[in-house]
């Protein structure tokens, strides 16, 4: 996780990283319902989903929080039906 | 073979670990287990083995055999196998392991699968680290996928292009055509990535940058979706604290930068924009001063009117009345930037930076710190010096080093007087003098020199300072030298400025010995406390010669006063190059021996200035005693250059001075024509003292008769083919010697200059000596040796003797 934040591509402004990180947070609150940081241990792979969908190579993808979670939610369905 | 553990179990059983020991050991075991678990080709539990996996490496731990079964996870048709697969692909593979060639068709057929969410994942993969080979092979179908209709694949494929745009920058034309198309779209997500990938080409090519600004005319479309944005009214798809896609917004803001630098069309396109929202940005929270802080970047890059950037720096300077101490920091270091180009702009905010000196932040004190030293002007300087001093008092001991040189530089460019700058350099001192950096003290020293109508003024005020306190050392040494070349100054009690002090020789012989006994002086301040050791010189070399002399003495000072005024101007020169001396044991009058910096052992010896020579009569007698013409008289040797210094010409002086018996010297005012190189040459650009090349041993010339002489040796500088030689002499039996002379010849190849003793008499039962120089000339290297004669009158009867000296020591004439 830590490595797809640390080589985003903002070099000057530190104010919009500080929200990005904001913004990533909240959507990890989303999913898992006031998260902790034992939600991020044990979902680790759930996380790095969620990291992939709103980071790419250091670029931001999305930020809307249901459009990063649908891929996520949908594999969840997919697990549970089976 | 049971089935592996789930995930959760083994993060579980991880945590319950107590010690690093501990962990490992369950690590390693599951790691067996899982290795095992890839040899039997499990299909079922290979995702579930590759996430256990992954979280060990996350840890720290090596995952390297698990890279074969990603792939395998790859190629698997189950989403969820694909998922971990790709995951595991994105964090274990990269570009220098050879197996991640081997993906590369599978991220082809997915990259063509019927799932978005498997395309999605291929083009993420891709886009994180795909190789050079690897894009090439893939860019068509990335490509492909740009144009498609499904937004969440679209801005995946344009940030995949990004990526395939720097490793393979000639396919970039490429995607030209389908990034046209993007910022027309109405989603978000792609709309921020299509930015990106503008941004990308942008950065990359000039000539794609020109074509963006002139066919695409790409800043009205960019300054209209920016509008939109700002305008539109509550959209909770992309809000965030009532701003709508701040992200967005900064995107397009670092978008307009790029095309406006540099380029005045573009520029005035976006003032208009960029001034909006500057002014109708929300403050209250985070994410408007983000936005702010892009617009204030983008103002200062591009080639903005002159109000716009009074209004960006405005907008910095009501940063630092923010409490958020981040927003303080962001604002502080573009002021940084900026301060060169529109200084005066940010000078309107100067009050606000100096506060900020007081913050309880490191990060921001140090910036405040450096901001300030660069608004600093002719006009503010009183105000903000009397600031800057204040933090200087205050503020850790990090920044007193950087504080200290910047308030020295600034002090220098801008002082408006020279007592005021005098001021303020002994208020560095006295405050942080521990901290001033090494090089200040000579600069120091020099100004000081420099500025010559306020030398008594400082040397009064070092002096007092010293008296408080002697545990800083530059204020030590400077005051030590100072004191030492102006303490005549001191010592006179003239000053204009402020009331004389009656201080006595005395008074300042004790603080300098003071600082010598100290065990807080380094002895790099004992050197420089030494130059003022000329006046204790003075004094003991006055004592020795008698109180008859006084008279004499005060005429000399004066004489020496006016002479040095008289010289004034080439002092700067000289002493810019003072050297570091080292204080020797001495027996006898101290002794002053320079050691270029490097502590060596000396050999004791007096100041010897050679001036006057003996008068010819004694040459004659010499001539009569040894009779031969293998001698050569005492004759006046053209003088070497001899260094002059504080000390030094005072002893020159004194050198001169006449005794009982000695021939009258040639006042020094009008020296002699023979001479005329001595002073000023010494004066110009000669080293201080007489180099000590190496150390010679004394030696025992004479003892008989209760009568001992010793000689004591120099090299004299900058001539080494001269040796000095001091005599001693002193007298064991329990009457005086009076009316001691000394004559001394050398053989031809020499020569030889003898000096006036420093009296007549030897006291009896070694209660003093007499010491006199010789100066022996040895061009040829040839062995020393010399003829004595000595004679004097001891208990009422003449007593005359001859005597050889050959024990020369090889250092002497070597």
């Amino acid at each position: 996780m830590v490595d797809g934040l640390s080589c985003l591509y903002l070099p000057q402004n530190e104010l919009s990283i500080y929200e990005l990180v904001h913004n990533f947070v909240e959507v990890l609150d989303k999913y898992f319902g006031h998260v902790s940081e034992l939600d991020i241990m044990f979902d680790l792979d759930k996380v790095h989903i969620i990291l992939d969908e709103m980071i790419q190579n250091g670029h931001i993808v999305e930020t809307n929080r249901n459009r990063i979670l649908a891929p996520l939610l949908a594999l969840d369905k997919m697990a549970e039906a089976h | 073979m049971p089935a592996p553990i789930r995930l959760r179990e083994l993060i579980r059983t991880i945590r319950t670990a107590r010690t690093q020991a501990e962990e490992r050991e369950m690590i390693q075991k599951e790691c067996a287990a899982i290795r095992s678990s890839f040899r039997e080709e499990d299909n079922t539990y290979r995702c579930r083995n590759v996430a256990k996996l992954l979280y060990m490496h996350m840890l720290g731990y090596p995952a390297h055999f698990g890279q074969l079964e990603c792939l395998k996870l790859i190629a698997s048709q189950k989403f969820t196998d694909k998922r971990i697969g790709y995951l595991g692909a994105m964090l274990l593979l990269d570009e220098r392991q050879d197996v991640h060639l081997l993906m590369t068709n599978c991220i082809k057929n997915d990259l063509n699968h019927s799932t978005q969410y498997v395309q999605g994942l291929a083009l993420c993969t891709l886009g994180c680290m795909g190789s050079s080979e690897m894009c090439r092979d893939l860019a068509g179908e990335v490509e492909k996928l740009l144009k498609t209709s499904n937004s969440y694949l679209r801005k995946k494929a344009a940030l995949c292009a990004v990526h395939v745009i720097r490793k393979v920058p000639e396919l970039m034309e490429m995607f030209l055509p389908a990034t046209k198309n993007l910022l027309s779209e109405k989603n978000h997500g792609v709309l921020h990535t299509s930015v990106v990938l503008l941004t990308e080409m942008c950065e990359r090519s000039p000539d794609m940058l020109s074509h963006f600004r002139k066919v695409w005319l790409l800043v009205p479309q960019l300054v209209r979706i920016l509008k939109n944005l700002i305008m539109s009214g509550y959209s909770p798809e992309h809000d965030v604290s009532g701003i709508s896609d701040p992200f967005l917004q900064v995107r397009i803001l670092r978008l307009l930068r790029i095309l406006g630098r540099s380029d005045d069309d573009s520029s005035e396109a976006m003032n208009d924009i960029l001034a909006q929202v500057a002014t109708n940005t929300e403050t209250s929270k985070n994410v408007g001063n983000a936005i702010l802080y892009e617009t204030v970047l983008t103002i200062m890059d591009i080639k903005s009117e002159s109000g716009l950037r009074v209004l960006a720096i405005n907008i910095l300077g009501r940063f630092l009345l923010n409490n958020d101490k981040n927003i303080r920091y962001v604002a502080l270091t573009s002021l940084l930037k900026t301060v060169q180009t529109d200084h005066n702009a940010v000078q309107r905010h100067r009050s606000t930076i100096v506060d900020c000196l007081k913050d309880l932040d490191v990060s921001i004190k140090r910036r405040a710190m450096e901001l300030s030293f660069a608004l600093v002007n002719g006009n503010n300087i009183r105000g903000m010096m009397k600031e800057l001093l204040y933090f200087l008092d205050s503020c850790d001991p990090e920044f007193k080093a950087d504080c200290a040189s910047g308030v020295f530089l600034a002090a220098e460019k801008y002082a408006p007087s020279k007592r005021w700058h005098i001021d303020t350099i002994m208020r560095v001192l006295t405050t942080a003098g521990s901290y001033v950096r090494d090089d200040s003290v000579p600069n120091l020293i020099q100004l000081i020199t420099n500025s010559v109508e306020m030398h008594a003024y400082t040397v009064q005020r070092l002096y007092k300072a010293l008296l408080d306190d002697i545990s800083q050392q530059p204020l030590v040494q400077v005051s030590s030298w100072c004191i030492g070349e102006y303490g005549d100054l001191l010592v006179s009690g003239q000053c204009e400025e402020e009331e004389p002090i009656q201080v006595t020789e005395d008074e300042v012989l004790d603080v300098l010995e003071g600082l010598l006994l100290s065990n807080l002086s380094t002895p790099v301040t004992r050197g420089y406390s030494l130059l003022g050791e000329i006046l204790n010189r003075i004094k003991k070399v006055v004592s020795v010669y008698g109180s008859s002399i006084d008279v004499e003495l005060q005429q000399r000072a004066v004489e020496y006063n006016a002479l040095f005024k008289k010289y004034d101007h080439m002092r700067p020169a000289l002493l810019e190059r003072m050297p570091i001396m080292e204080k020797t044991a001495s027996n006898g009058p101290t002794e002053i021996v320079q050691t270029n910096g490097e502590t060596e052992p000396s050999v004791p010896d007096t100041k010897h200035p050679p001036l006057v020579t003996q008068p010819a009569n004694q040459a004659n007698d010499l001539l009569d005693l040894l009779g031969g013409n293998d001698v050569v008289p005492v004759i006046q040797t053209t003088l070497p250059t001899k260094p002059a210094s504080a000390g030094g010409e005072l002893l020159d002086l004194l050198g001169d001075l006449s005794l009982s018996g000695g021939p009258a010297p040639a006042p020094v005012p009008s020296v002699p024509v023979s001479q005329p190189p001595f002073l000023l040459d010494g004066l110009s650009s000669q080293p201080l003292f007489t180099d000590i090349a190496a150390v010679i041993p004394p030696m025992t010339a004479y003892n008989k008769n209760g009568l001992k002489i010793e000689f004591t040796f120099e090299r004299a500088n900058p001539n080494p083919n001269i040796a000095v030689i001091t005599i001693h002499a002193t007298n064991t039996t329990e009457a005086d010697m009076t009316e001691f002379v000394f004559q001394a010849a050398v053989p031809k190849t020499f020569q030889l200059q003898l000096l006036s003793p420093s009296s007549n008499i030897v006291p009896a039962l070694n209660q003093g000596s007499i010491t006199q120089i010789i100066r022996v000339l040895n061009p040829q290297k040839q062995q020393l040796r010399m003829r004595v004669k000595l004679t004097y009158t001891h208990k009422g009867l003449p007593v005359q003797d001859l005597a050889e000296v050959n024990n020369f020591p090889p250092q002497s004439w070597q």
